[in-house]
């Protein structure tokens, strides 16, 4: 390495901590995928619904789902369905508010047609709408729940496969689960060494690959996975859900192969859908690389690609020493890099302009501000993190009435230990942070923290991976 | 509560209707507590199931009724108060004690319960079974699954198609 940059000083603090290293959190809600695109899934690994629906039952979703207005389509079998089409029309004929002659009529008329004979104690009986219920309210805490199930018949299969179920099934459960967290060996000091992003779950959530070679984490966001290829020297987004990879080229403007190592950049994966994605189902589609990479010392540079066109913007720079491997931050329309001498670079995605923010003044008691980590949440609030010994402090950047930019610090966090705070996931809103004792996710909604792996990696694990 | 007995009519001041299960036994109920079904909402809203009229459930037979009627009388006083905003703790402590218990059952008697209240689209007490059923099967493999809810042995074909999807999803099954 030419120069130390912040993942070693991370490293470094590792040896009296094993095992840390620049962490990157992932949070994806195991079955959102699914809801995307069908036409994808069946080469891919959702968990949960191995077989999958074919073409003709997503025409016969979409069909449900318009035609009805409450309880979203399961499939029903023939006879169900033309019962339930039926009382449909009568829901949908019959406002509630009405009370006359007709409306009774039929009333009495549905009343009678959607009352199905009770099934004698068995479930297999019940009509898929009421399995939908049942399906419904399996955990999201615990993935394999509705892996399981959808396994157990293939009319629970078509439940749990099919558009609306899973859209329902989010919809139902607001929180976002952490599956896991990525991170690499980022020293490279051995030679010896092979760059490894290793994916470590915290639910039982596997994807198809745990181990990356060759390959750093850039960045984990909106269900994507950022990996810089050292030895192809691209960019490849990887959804750790479905197991769906797709290589990109990195910018032009990037040295040559063997310059790549010591390069120092940094990215951003983020979705293009725009402001009005939830981020909950979005990981098939079209995304945006934001990069930023240190010429010479002295010049960032800046560009962003979208996956849409397969090419790059041509590049922005601005007058900045360096571009930390820190997990990067987005914030409205913006996204944000850590650099060094307690500077931020702004890299703004609409007219692609660069500038430099200051981090928050330090107090006498915390006199440098280097261990940090962005916080950009979803309404568009930058927002900075650090630890000083067990206190988790927060920032956010705010507008004052007249224009003016600034840092207010609004909450102190204890802990109750020193951490590393090695990621962050917008969509959740977690802080990853590594300890001692293992790594935790600090929800910034409750403040609360709750263990969510022990140390499952080692760097000398990486010369010997499990497979 | 809901003794099956002749209806006739009101009853001081809340008014009663009168529901007829499968095997004709007639419950008389607090016209709130069965409005909690979506389906017998508009029907009494009408004017219906009031005197010796009484609203026919072919499909739900007396025990089952009974069962979803004691639900109802008690849910009935929370619901009116619009999801009970101004409930004390002791009252919601209370609820739950009581929908605890209440799912506490024989599963034929779940699995009635559960297509009455699809039937009957009684919101809460659908939610309420489905969320048993969820309990009972968490956690279980899709064998255990299946021998708890009563399914028939699978199939040398689906024996063999849940083989090959648990070999792709071993993750799943640690």
């Amino acid at each position: 390495m030419v120069k130390r940059d912040k993942g070693d000083a991370a490293a470094a603090r590792a040896e009296f901590q094993p095992y840390v290293g620049i962490g990157h959190a992932a949070a994806f809600q195991p079955f959102h995928a699914g809801a995307t695109q069908m036409g994808r899934l069946t080469e891919s690994r959702l968990p949960g619904p191995p077989a999958l629906v074919d073409d003709a039952a997503v025409t016969q979703m979409g069909r449900h789902t318009e035609s009805r207005l409450r309880s979203p389509p399961a499939l029903v079998d023939d006879a169900a369905a033309t019962q339930m089409d039926h009382r449909t029309e009568s829901r949908l004929s019959s406002p509630p508010a009405l009370v006359d002659d007709a409306v009774a009529t039929q009333m009495d008329h549905r009343t009678e047609s959607g009352l199905r004979t009770t099934p004698t104690g068995s479930l297999p009986a019940l009509v898929d709408d009421a399995v939908s219920e049942i399906l419904l309210r399996l955990p999201p805490s615990d993935p394999s729940s509705l892996a399981r199930a959808s396994l157990v018949c293939k009319a629970w299969r078509d439940i749990i496969a099919s558009l609306a179920f899973l859209r329902r099934y989010r919809d139902f459960h607001q929180t976002l689960q952490l599956l896991g967290f990525l991170q690499h060996n980022n020293n490279n000091k051995q030679q010896h060494d092979v760059p490894v992003a290793h994916f470590t779950p915290t639910t039982a959530f596997r994807p198809s690959v745990l181990h990356h070679f060759n390959r750093r984490v850039l960045d984990c966001r909106h269900g994507r996975v950022l990996l810089q290829d050292i030895n192809a020297a691209e960019l490849v987004v990887w959804n750790p859900v479905t197991g769906a990879q797709s290589s990109h080229p990195m910018p032009p403007e990037v040295p040559s192969l063997d310059a790549l190592l010591s390069y120092d950049c940094n990215a951003v994966v983020l979705c293009a859908a725009g402001a009005g994605c939830d981020h909950r189902g979005c990981a098939d589609g079209p995304f945006f690389i934001a990069f930023a990479g240190v010429e010479d010392d002295i010049v960032v540079h800046a560009s962003l690609y979208a996956s849409q066109t397969g090419t790059w913007s041509p590049q922005t720079s601005i007058r900045m020493y360096s571009v930390l491997r820190l997990p990067a931050g987005l914030a409205g329309n913006a996204t944000y890099f850590v650099g060094e001498f307690s500077t931020i670079l702004q890299f703004d995605l609409g007219d692609r302009s660069l500038s430099v923010i200051q981090l928050p003044a330090v107090t006498e008691e915390s006199p440098e501000l280097e261990e940090v980590l962005l916080t950009g949440k979803l309404d568009g609030t930058l927002g900075v993190a650090a630890m000083f010994a067990d206190r988790l402090h927060l920032w956010s950047r705010e507008v004052d009435p007249g224009g003016v930019a600034g840092w207010a610090q609004h909450s102190v966090f204890k802990l109750g230990r020193p951490a590393i705070l090695c990621g962050y996931a917008d969509v959740a809103n977690y802080i990853l942070g590594c300890t001692d004792d293992g790594v935790f996710a600090i929800s910034l909604d409750s403040f609360s923290s709750t263990k969510c792996a022990t140390w499952a990696w080692t760097r000398s694990s990486s010369s010997t991976p499990r497979t | 509560m809901a003794a099956p007995e002749s209806g006739d009519g009101n009853n001081g001041a809340a008014r009663m209707v009168t529901l007829i299960s499968s095997d004709n036994t007639r419950f008389e109920v607090e016209a709130a507590a069965a409005s909690l079904s979506q389906t017998l909402q508009l029907t009494i809203l009408d004017g219906g199931g009031g005197g010796g009229d009484g609203i026919p459930l072919p499909n739900v037979d007396s025990a089952t009724l009974s069962k979803v009627l004691e639900y109802c009388i008690k849910h009935a006083p929370a619901a009116a108060n619009g999801g009970a905003p101004n409930a004390t703790a002791v009252d919601r402590a209370e609820l739950e004690r009581f929908d605890n218990e209440f799912v506490n059952i024989d599963q034929s008697v779940l699995y009635s319960l559960i297509m009455a209240a699809h039937n009957l689209e009684i919101e809460g007490l659908q939610s309420l079974v489905a969320k048993k059923v969820a309990d009972m099967i968490k956690g279980k493999s899709p064998m255990e699954i299946r021998r708890t809810l009563g399914f028939p042995d699978p199939t040398p074909e689906e024996q063999a198609e849940m083989n090959a999807h648990m070999l792709e999803y071993g993750w799943a099954y640690e």
